[in-house]
């Protein structure tokens, strides 16, 4: 209650300061020295004008006039320029001083209705001018602009106005800002060289420009003829901040982007943690269509796809086990991500070569005027992050992200041997520099590590690592056409060491390398169209260690395991095209070369019989690098937008991709040990298609967006595991696999209220995923031939998600989680052998386990929100699974007392409190 | 036993938790099931044809009227007599199994469908060169700190040939003794009885049992084909086992590759670790086929192996024992107040030197499941 009377009294303050001092004229300053308090009394006393500002909100400064006739304004800018303060007038009389704001305005346009209540003047000048209070009003407060001159062009029924967006802090370019003009209620988007143009008839319009994570601005533009407008956007000072999604206000109805989501992390404070460890990464299984095995199971499963057929981006670099953990963390730290895309849908041309999803993570970059440095402390890990410029000039940045875990020194707190001797540690960086070269070149470098060790007393020690570096230049041929180029070098690399038992110890390595190289260009042919064409070129090389004795005691046999490398090229263009206002279009087409190389041995099986070593006919050896088998396929996206009306939209889209390397796993869950393999001369690459159709409509105000989408999916190839299949110790993988079809369909109801107190969605999906894995040739087949429900089917899943501000510094946020169990293969029947008992199951995933409920809660306080000092603190405190559900992960069977019996395992059944300390040195915006 | 560890450092690690649950099922699938075997052993052999039967039950469900003939490869073959139900068995003077030889099955049921058994032979045996144990621990589900107890393994010799592969099954036979001493005890009218033969006879027993679980080796994968060092069952102090002397019998079967595999499956479907990776459970299939239908399912296995068998005492050891005991009075009012509500006879027993009133149970071996008789081997 109290800050909404605080709005009404700055309401009522503008207009009575407007009908009292109308006048309009420029003050001039005397040569004289004194303080502020001096200066504004006098000057107040000897002109008619007023000043407000906050009461000790403003230093006593010198004033210090050096010549007579100095203007009032640029007196008072000097003055303040050293502390924040900015200066702003309205030309009748009144300076407002405000820390880091200023608006030129044009009021009386605002406020229509004269409302002529009579307020003290004193009371009025100790207005609040803390950051919140004033973001809520930025939208209102409008520069007036003239643009052209009355001689030239007057007579031109059509001009052009263009220019660019930039950011206000670093003069960044401000790619797909949108600019509104509401007279007109047309829209347009600047390119991604922050570039736009409008064709405009004469006249005075209000332009509004928007962008993700900046304040919005108003121009109350009087257009004479063709001329040019910068737009300087300022950085939202997010003091309280949630984790936003969507683009922009209109994003929902207006883009032609289906299953899309861009989740931007000026904070995730306000996330439910887990152990302690806010995870942005992790918001994404609170939208509709993503789900996971289970707590400990890494990777995502969207739209009814297994994990591989998801990839994660990162400034471009491929990272193939995003999981710390066994999938309780993401590899990657929150605080070092500014924000990620998500398409589950309609995939951007410029990827290919993963069916069912794109993560696409972008790095935080470094701030080019301060050093600032934040730390996070929580229960299992901490975090450092230190980022600043690197030259004087605020041209290029740095960052530099570090978490790591003290597990270990948790688990040997414990008073017990074998926990003590376990360990489980992980690690987490990363590096991105940026250079601004010129205005016309841009080069970034990242350059992102990983690493886990785990040794659980299984038996089996585990490390696994992701390292990488990208390079990437932009340039800027010319406001129309600009090109990125990018050089990729990623590794995932992992190495097991079994010592359970002694004589078969053994350890095993896995090494994939992912070089590729990028060039991609966008030409906006005109504000209706934009083209997107490029070539990439990828080397794959997979090296299977050999299996070798873990030690001496070992009579494990070496078995030699042949590595593979494959090279693929591809070509893309894409074109998005606004035919109408209404009606846009957007089409694509990606010609891949695929190519499986040598060195390797390839067996001939005999024809139509099953792939097992007993019907090898014939062995080929291919010397390095021989060609040994190719493809080339076409992928496709074609996807339209239909507005009905500014507030519903109807899309829908068609998208064809294929897949050449995937995961090799016997299990239900994914684990970080699972090796990748390459499409060879015997598994032909997975080929996906996915029909998408949705409807998209806004109400009030834009405040709420819903939408409906539909989607039906078809791999065909897709790569199943025969029962009991091994990969540890099988030199021929093609043995246990079969290539079968998968099927899933569903709808995906979304609702979600931006833009306020309280703030969140909540959806719904229905989802069915069917695998068909059956080779009628050579009789090879899973669960007789029948289909059955993907491991990862789960039909039904409701999330919900709410942040209440409850108060400037104070927020609590919410999640309600419900999905139906995983299948499972359960005990149909039970029999003996050698006294034996043994357990006969269902078919394959013809059961499910119980259905999946959890709440989360957390809540987060912040520290002082004063914009300048020291160090900025905030502490947040998570509630996980508040109700402290056993929802099971899976379910194990054992021979008990000559018995079967059956175990429920559930992970994180209980509630988890968790506390986590930020702390930011040089309290910068962001 | 060494799994449950795992378990348990994972559950403090990543609070989870594990309960059990009765196994129920809507679907009971009725399957045929093929349980017998030959070996290099003297007969008779004996094949059981069972049906599978629902998961929470034990019922065993024979099948009758069937008939099962063996094969061997020189052209011989035998039907066999079905002397219980669902048990056929074959004559004491039929066909024996020879090392070299190879055999199989064929099955017709009443409505006179054939299943049949590859040929499979009966191979060279690799001899056992020991069993021992070691001093071990474990950490128990009922005690946050360790259990000290004997870990067995076996080794054997080397083998002439590569691909060897191993199925051991473990019998155990402990002696023990009953809670406490019996002193005298006390009938309806208040009469004391000392030295009543009937009762203390019933001090120590022998307990036979079959160890649950079947263990697994091959040398396929070796660069010697010797098992070394291949962990048995875990014998805890928990238990009575190893409080007075233990023996095992360990019986070795040399199987085929694919029954290897099958018996490999089953050991990690029931696995408990099997929990964080989550194989897919799956039907290991026999190698049983209906003849004209080969889709159908036929659960278990027409053994043939070669079969070698060995014997160890194990002594008490010096260890901590953690057994649970019968409950016994010792407080005076306390057993005046028990006499007052409950029905004589009364059974004394003696307890840390003094005197308490326990249960016939306290005195009384073969409640624990024991016989008094000590077999003929010990």
């Amino acid at each position: 209650m109290k800050s909404i009377i605080k709005h009404h009294f700055f309401f009522i303050f503008i207009i009575l300061t407007n009908s009292l001092y109308s006048q309009e004229k420029d003050i001039y300053i005397k040569t004289q020295n004194s303080n502020w308090n001096n200066f504004s009394e006098n000057i107040e006393a000897e002109n008619n004008v007023r000043f407000f500002y906050k009461q000790n909100s403003i230093p006593n400064v010198e004033i210090i006039v050096k010549k007579d006739s100095v203007l009032l304004q640029r007196v008072l800018k000097e003055s303040f320029s050293s502390t924040g303060i900015k200066v702003s007038y309205d030309g009748k009389g009144n300076y407002f001083l405000f820390k880091n704001f200023s608006f030129s305005s044009d009021i009386e346009n605002l406020f229509v209705k004269n409302q002529t209540n009579q307020i003290m003047h004193g009371e009025i000048k100790d207005i609040d001018t803390d950051g919140e209070y004033l973001k809520t009003y930025q939208d209102f407060i409008s520069e007036s602009v003239v643009i052209g001159t009355n001689g030239n062009g007057n007579g031109k029924k059509i001009v052009k106005l263009s220019g660019y967006v930039t950011n206000a802090s670093d003069g960044d370019i401000i790619p797909q800002a949108r600019l509104m003009i509401n007279e007109l209620n047309t829209n347009t988007m600047s390119n991604m060289s922050g570039y736009y143009e409008i064709l405009i008839t004469p006249g005075t319009y209000t332009l509004i420009a928007y962008s993700l994570g900046m304040y919005n601005r108003n121009y109350k533009i009087t257009v004479l003829s063709d001329g040019k407008l910068n737009i300087p956007l300022k950085t939202k000072s997010f003091l309280l901040e949630e984790a936003v999604v969507s683009a922009n206000r209109n994003h929902n109805v207006r883009s032609t982007s289906m299953g899309f989501e861009k989740i931007t992390a000026k904070s995730i404070k306000e996330l439910p943690v887990v152990l302690g460890e806010p995870d942005i990464i992790k918001v994404a299984l609170l939208l509709p269509g993503v789900q996971t095995i289970g707590e400990i199971s890494s990777g995502f499963n969207v739209r009814g796809s297994p994990a591989d057929q998801t990839m994660f981006y990162i400034n471009d670099l491929p990272i193939y086990n995003s999981s710390h953990l066994f999938g309780l963390y993401t590899t990657f730290s929150s605080d070092a991500i500014n924000a990620f895309e998500f398409y589950k849908s309609n995939i951007p041309i410029e990827y290919g070569g993963h069916l069912s999803s794109i993560f696409n993570i972008e790095a935080k970059k470094g701030n080019k005027e301060n050093f600032s440095a934040r730390a996070g402390i929580g229960p299992f890990s901490s975090r450092l992050l230190i980022e600043g410029p690197m030259q004087r000039d605020s041209s290029s940045s740095f960052l530099i992200s570090y978490r790591s875990t003290y597990s270990d020194w948790i688990l040997n707190k414990i008073d017990n041997v074998d926990i003590k001797n376990s360990s489980a540690t992980f690690y987490d960086a990363l590096m991105n520099f940026s250079f601004q070269l010129n205005e016309k070149n841009k080069l970034d470098l990242f350059l992102y590590g990983s690493n886990d060790k785990s040794d659980l007393t299984f038996g089996i020690r585990n490390t696994y690592t992701n390292t990488g570096g990208s390079i990437k230049w932009t340039h800027i041929f010319n406001k129309k056409l600009v090109s990125e180029f990018d050089i990729v070098k990623s590794q995932y690399y992992y190495n097991a060491e079994s010592y359970e038992i002694i004589y078969l110890g053994y350890k095993n390595s896995f090494e994939l390398n992912h070089n590729e190289a990028k060039l991609k260009f966008r030409y906006f042919l005109n504000d209706k169209q934009t083209i997107n064409f490029g070539i990439n070129a990828k080397l794959y090389n997979l090296n299977y260690g050999d299996l070798l004795p873990l030690n001496e005691s070992s009579s494990i046999k070496p078995i030699e395991f042949e590595s593979e490398k494959a090279f693929t090229s591809s070509l893309f263009i894409s074109d998005t095209w606004d035919i109408t206002n209404r009606l846009s279009f957007e089409g694509g087409i990606r010609a891949t070369y695929y190519s499986f190389l040598g060195p390797k041995t390839v067996f001939t099986y005999q024809e139509n019989t099953p792939k097992e070593i007993d019907n090898i006919t014939d062995t080929v050896s291919y010397g390095k690098n021989d060609f040994i088998n190719d493809n080339i396929d076409f992928d496709f996206r074609i996807s339209g937008k239909y507005e009905l009306n500014p507030t519903f939209s109807v899309k829908a889209s068609y998208n064809s991709l294929h897949q050449y390397i995937f995961m090799l796993s016997n299990t239900v869950s994914v684990s970080p040990t699972n090796k990748w393999k390459l499409s060879d001369p015997h598994l032909d690459p997975m080929k996906g298609e996915q029909y998408s159709l949705g409807f998209y409509k806004n109400l009030w105000r834009d405040k709420i967006e819903t939408s409906v989408e539909l989607y039906y999916k078809l791999v065909e190839n897709q790569v199943e595991y025969k029962d009991g299949a091994d990969f540890i110790t099988n030199q021929f993988p093609e043995t246990a696999i079969i290539q079968g079809d998968l099927k899933s369909y569903g709808i995906e109801i979304m609702i979600k209220k931006n833009f306020s107190k309280l703030n969140g969605w909540i959806n719904y999906s229905y989802s069915k995923a069917e695998v068909t894995a059956l080779n009628p040739l050579t009789g090879e087949m899973n669960n007789q031939g029948n289909s059955y429900a993907a491991n990862y089917d789960r039909p039904h899943a409701v999330n919900l998600t709410l942040n209440y501000k409850v108060s400037k510094r104070v927020s609590l946020s919410t999640n309600v989680v419900y999905s139906t169990g995983r299948p499972v293969t359960y005990p149909t029947s039970i029999y003996y052998q050698k006294g034996i008992q043994i357990i006969g199951v269902s078919g394959r995933n013809e059961y499910r386990l119980p259905d999946y409920f959890r709440t989360d809660l957390s809540i987060n306080f912040e520290g002082s929100l004063k914009k300048h000092k020291f160090a900025h603190s905030s502490l947040s405190i998570g509630l996980y699974n508040l109700t402290a559900r056993k929802n099971v992960y899976s379910i194990v069977f054992q021979n008990e007392e000559g018995k079967i019996s059956g175990y429920k395992i559930s992970i994180l059944g209980t509630i988890i409190p968790s506390i986590n300390y930020n702390l930011k040195f040089g309290n910068y915006e962001n | 036993m060494k799994i449950r560890v795992t378990l348990l450092v994972l559950s403090i690690l990543i609070l989870g938790c594990r309960d059990e649950f009765i196994l129920e099922s809507d679907i009971y699938d009725q399957i045929m099931v093929v349980d017998g075997m030959i070996s290099n052993e003297p007969g008779p052999y004996t094949i059981y044809l069972s049906q599978t039967a629902p998961v929470n039950s034990d019922a065993n469900i024979p099948l009758e009227d069937y008939i099962v003939t063996l094969y061997d490869n020189t052209g011989k073959y035998e039907i066999l007599s079905e002397t219980e139900s669902g048990k056929y068995v074959t004559f004491t003077g039929g066909i024996q199994g020879i090392i070299g030889n190879k055999y199989s099955i064929s099955i017709i049921n009443p409505d006179g469908v054939e299943y049949l058994s590859d040929f499979q032979e009966l191979k060279q045996p690799v001899e056992l060169e020991s069993v021992y144990h070691e001093i071990d621990t474990t950490v128990s589900i009922n005690y946050p700190y360790k259990i000290p107890g004997y870990q067995f393994y076996i080794d054997t010799k080397s083998s002439s040939t590569q691909d060897n592969y191993f199925l051991w099954d473990i019998t155990e036979t402990f002696e023990y003794d009953s809670d406490y001493r019996f002193e005298y005890y006390e009938n309806r009218l208040g009469m004391t009885f000392y030295n009543v033969p009937s009762l203390l006879k019933l001090k120590t027993c022998w307990k036979t049992q079959k160890v649950n679980s079947i263990f697994t080796g091959n040398t396929s994968n070796l660069s010697i084909p010797q098992i070394t060092h291949q962990p048995l069952h875990f014998v805890s102090t928990e238990t009575k086992k190893l409080s007075k002397r233990y023996s095992i019998l360990l019986t070795q079967y040399m199987i085929g590759e694919k029954e290897y595999k099958y018996w490999q499956e089953m050991e990690e479907i029931l696995s408990e670790k099997n929990f964080l990776v989550a194989t897919q459970p799956y039907n290991v299939t026999g190698n049983i086929q209906n003849v004209n239908n080969p889709n159908e399912k036929v659960y278990g296995y027409f053994t043939v192996a070669t079969v070698s068998k060995t014997r160890i005492f194990v002594d008490r050891p010096s260890l901590d024992f953690y057994f649970g005991t019968c409950n016994v009075l010792v407080n005076v009012l306390e057993i005046v107040d028990f006499q007052k509500f409950n029905d004589a006879p009364f059974y004394f027993v003696e307890i840390d030197g003094g005197i308490g009133l326990g249960s016939l149970n306290c005195i009384d071996c073969t409640s624990e499941g024991g016989i008094l008789v000590k077999p003929y081997f010990w």
